[in-house]
Formats: C-alpha cells, structure tokens, sequence
C-alpha cells in the first residue's frame, strides 16, 4: 500500500521536494548577502514581496495533493479497481491519508525552519521591527515554527474530504480553495484572542511594553493610562494554539473522509 | 442436486433514493459453472453484480459468496499512468494469494511488453490486462461485468478464449454479465435472466433450452393449450397462433407443429415479457 500511495503520488511530492529546494536556496542567497549588509532590510523587502505569497501553499496542497487523492479515483472508476482487491476500504484509505499527512507536515515544517532561520538574520533591536517580526506579521505568523506544518497538512486533509464527499475533481478542488482560503482568513482575524492580553499601565518613562499592542484603555479625561498587549514571549504559545485547533479540525475532516468512503452507495 | 452454491442471495434488494433497481432477488449459483447474467440496460445486472463483490450495501436482504473473489468492472479501471509491470505489482502488493508467475506468463503470451503504460494500450489489450490482474488472484469465482462492452469482434473472441482457457485450468466459477446473447451461447453453462430489479429465470442453460418449444397452431385452439402448459409468451396473428411454452414435449392435435427453441430465442421471450418467470421450484432444504 505504502508504494502504491507513493507511486500514485509521486509527481506531487518530486514537486513539493523541488519547490522547497529552490525557496530554500533563495533564503540562504538573500539572508547570507543580508547578514554581511549595511541594510538588510532592502535585502528582507526584496524576498519579502514574493515569499508573502507562500501563505497559500497550504490551498496549493489542498488542490493537487488532497482533492485528487480520492476524487480522481471515484471518476476514473479506479475505486472499483481498489476496493476489490485483498486489502479494506479502510485500510486503504488510512494508508493513503496517513503516509500523505505526514509528508505534508514534514514539509511544511521544513518550511517554517527554513523561514525561522531566514528571519533570524534580521535584526529585531532597531528601527520598526513589526515587519520583520515573525509574531506581530500575520504572513510570518504562519509561515514560521510550527503552524506551515499545521497548515499543510489541513490543506492536504480538507482537500481529500472535500473530494471524499465531492467525488469529482474539479469542484473538490474549487471546494478545497474557497473553505482553505477562507479558514485562513478567519484564523488570522480570531488569532489574537488565543490568550487573554496582559495589562501594563503606563508610567512616567513611556518604556517599550515589550509586545503587541491590541487595545489602550483610557480614563474618563480620554489620557492612555494602560495598554493591553500580547508580549513576544509568547510567540510559541500562539504556535502551539493555533497548531492544536488546525490539527483538531483536521482530524475532524479525516472522519469525514473515512465516513464518506465507508458508504457503500 | 448436491451441487454446492458459492453466491447466495435471499430477497436481495437495492433502492437509489426512490427507484428500486434490484428487488427481491433470490438465486444461488453452483459452484464451477460459467454464468451468464442477462437482461436489458438498467436491468440491475451492474447493481447485483457490486452487491455480491461488496462495493455496495444491500437495501434489503443478503449476498455472500464462499472463496475468494475477483472483480472486473465494465469500464475496465486500472491506473492510466502505470506501465503494465507496475500495475501486476499493484496486483502482488495488495492480494496475498497473487500467482506471479501467471501474470507474467500470461503477460508474455499476450505480447504485451511489461514497460507499456496501461493509457496507451488499445481496448482490447487494456481489457486482456484487466483480466490478467483478476485472473492473478487465483480466485474462486470471478465476477465480470459487461467483460466485452466496447471490445471489436476480434477483441471479444480474444478476451472470451482467454476466460475459457482459464476456466478450463483452473476449475473456478465464472459470473459474467452481457446485454448481448451471442456471445455466451457456446461458453456459458448457466443463466441468470434480470429484468425490471428482477430475476426471471436461473437454471442450467441445456435443462432451460430443452425445456422450452414453441407451438404453432390454429387461434381458435390455443386458449385450450395454455390451460394445459405454461406459456411465456403468447402470439397470435389471424387464425394463427404461436406460443411459446415452458414444456417437456405434449401431445398436441395434428394440427400442431412444435419446435425447439434457441438460448437467444428463449432469453428474449422471456425479456419481452417481463412478468413470466422460470425458476426453480423451491426445495426443502432452501425452505
């Protein structure tokens, strides 16, 4: 079953091993001749306006890894062909998932290594550092640490069940893109209400509060007299959390896959 | 009698939504006979056919088949992007009791080179591939549905040689579906008709032949006839009358004439008329 997976999917994988391959070596072309630069943030700007676009490579995931594994099956009518032989349904299916998830976790957590070390070549101690922060920008945000791993592999399991459920390929796929595109929509505006903020009030010096700023509470006078911030030491909390909720749901769609296979209808 | 059956239905049925497409369907099949499974498009014979295999859930009643089973499904599916070779591995991958030696034996003998991909081959050599990877398994009893459907005549006598030759080494049983009769008059030992979601007729294919005539004879006397033998199908055209009767031979007037009947001529008296059936009476032990 494992070659079988591996032999029907192998033209997905060579290109996602290929496509990671060539984001990496960009990243270490730009963040060596960044390091040795008098203006690194040129340098980070450069890689920056196309590496953004990287966000959706959990929506490609979802389109050519996901929605076809199952729904290119049910149209060419090869699930007859499987589901025949001496091997169930359900082992079937595990295998293919299975194997599939956990290569698209590895990538995506290959992924955000190789982002991680990117960022870590710009310094975060002067001027606005929100751009380069992997906390405070949403886009590095999730393509940092754990979440490209989590976000992966939910684009690779939405795809599969939409096309479970689907059964043809190209509305699985139109399917996969639209919930993928809006689930990361969703995640990024709810984000900030992973943890209840810290409340730091004001003083006299006006030091750094050492955080992101979501809210300033202000007296009856209309005077800021203590902000509400989410502080950077928690950027792997945040990780963690939003890790836990995408892994949740994808668990939750590979039900909905294996229910969608069991029917006999 | 004490042929064993290896497929038993009991009041098999199958609804979509609102329409039955198989009802009732009771029928066992011996063991070690070719089968044919007859009827109209949209008679049920795909939807009995993934009963039996397991790729659909019964509505009501129940299938089970004893020994192991292959499957070839009308549109022949294998994996357009694989080389033949790839698509026997698939076979040894996934079926424990695969027979190696046979698939490449038989590969060999189809001259078809091993590092063909399966999209490129004709309908006929895709079909011989198909077969290869069921017939690999060593099966009990192969199920095949519509095996012939978009081959040319050269192609069909091909893939049907090819059954027979396995059928002959290996013993096991055959059910295989068709909407075309010809083609089964000389391989099939046993028939399964279906009509409308339901079966008509299932027996040994020389006891149905030979126990069905047709009678011709004067219109006014026929009514007398068919009180004393069962008619399937009854035809008259003015003072004639042509009756085709379910009967060992009876004596009739002189002015009748009897004639046997062809499989092909029996299987579509029957279809034209969907409420006659022949089937065999119940037995104790099936009580």
């Amino acid at each position: 079953m494992l070659w079988l997976t591996y032999r029907q999917h192998r033209m997905q994988l060579l290109v996602t091993v290929a496509a990671l391959i060539v984001v990496g070596t960009l990243l270490l072309v730009n963040g060596s001749s960044a390091a040795s630069s008098r203006d690194p943030a040129a340098h980070f700007r450069d890689l920056y306006t196309y590496l953004s676009w990287l966000q959706v490579v959990p929506v490609a995931i979802g389109v050519f890894w996901g929605a076809p594994l199952l729904a290119n099956e049910y149209e060419r009518g090869t699930t007859k062909l499987a589901w025949t032989q001496s091997v169930s349904r359900f082992r079937w299916l595990g295998t293919k998932l299975g194997f599939l998830a956990v290569l698209a976790t590895l990538a995506g957590l290959a992924f955000g290594a190789m982002m991680q070390r990117w960022l870590e070549v710009f310094p975060t101690n002067r001027g606005d550092t929100s751009f380069t922060n992997r906390f405070d920008n949403p886009a590095l945000f999730a393509m940092t640490g754990v979440a490209p791993g989590a976000w992966w592999l939910l684009g690779f399991v939405l795809g599969t069940a939409a096309g479970a459920l689907v059964r043809k390929t190209l509305p699985a796929i139109a399917v996969t893109i639209a919930v993928t595109v809006g689930l990361m929509i969703g995640v990024t505006n709810v984000r900030d209400l992973y943890a209840e903020p810290q409340l730091v009030t004001v003083g006299s010096g006006g030091q750094d509060p050492g955080g992101r700023v979501v809210e300033m509470v202000r007296d009856a006078t209309g005077e800021i007299t203590a902000l509400k911030i989410l502080p950077q030491d928690w950027y792997w909390r945040f990780q963690w959390t939003e890790a836990a909720i995408l892994i949740g749901f994808a668990i939750l769609l590979a039900g909905v896959a294996a229910v969608a296979v069991r029917r006999r209808s | 009698m004490t042929e064993s059956a290896i497929v038993e239905a009991t009041g098999l049925g199958k609804r979509y939504r609102r329409t039955w497409a198989l009802r009732d369907c009771s029928l066992s099949i011996p063991t070690g006979r070719v089968v044919a499974l007859v009827g109209p498009n949209g008679a049920g014979k795909t939807t009995f056919l993934h009963l039996a295999v397991g790729l659909l859930d019964a509505t009501l009643g129940s299938v089970s088949i004893k020994g192991a089973t292959a499957f070839l499904a009308q549109d022949k599916p294998l994996y357009t992007g694989f080389t033949i070779a790839e698509m026997l591995k698939f076979g040894k991958r996934l079926n424990p009791g695969w027979d190696d030696e046979f698939a490449l034996k038989r590969i060999d003998s189809l001259q078809l080179p091993l590092k063909h991909k399966v999209g490129k081959l004709s309908g006929g050599q895709r079909a011989q591939v198909a077969l290869t990877l069921a017939l690999a398994k060593r099966p009990d009893l192969l199920v095949l549905d519509e095996p012939l459907a978009n081959l040319d005549p050269l192609a069909r006598h091909e893939v049907m040689r090819g059954l027979m030759e396995a059928v002959a080494e290996t013993g096991m049983t055959v059910l295989l579906s068709s909407h075309v009769v010809s083609d089964l008059e000389n391989t099939c030992d046993w028939l399964i008709v279906l009509n409308g979601g339901r079966v008509q007729v299932s027996g040994d294919i020389d006891e149905l032949v030979a126990g069905h005539r047709i009678l011709t004879g004067p219109a006014e006397e026929a009514d007398s006839v068919s009180r004393r033998v069962p008619i399937v199908e009854d035809t008259r055209s003015g003072r004639q009358a042509t009756l085709f009767a379910r009967t060992e031979p009876v004596p009739l007037s002189p002015q009748w004439s009897e004639r046997p009947v062809s499989l092909e001529q029996m299987v579509l008296a029957y279809l034209r008329r969907p409420d006659s059936a022949s089937l065999p009476r119940p037995t104790l032990a099936t009580a």
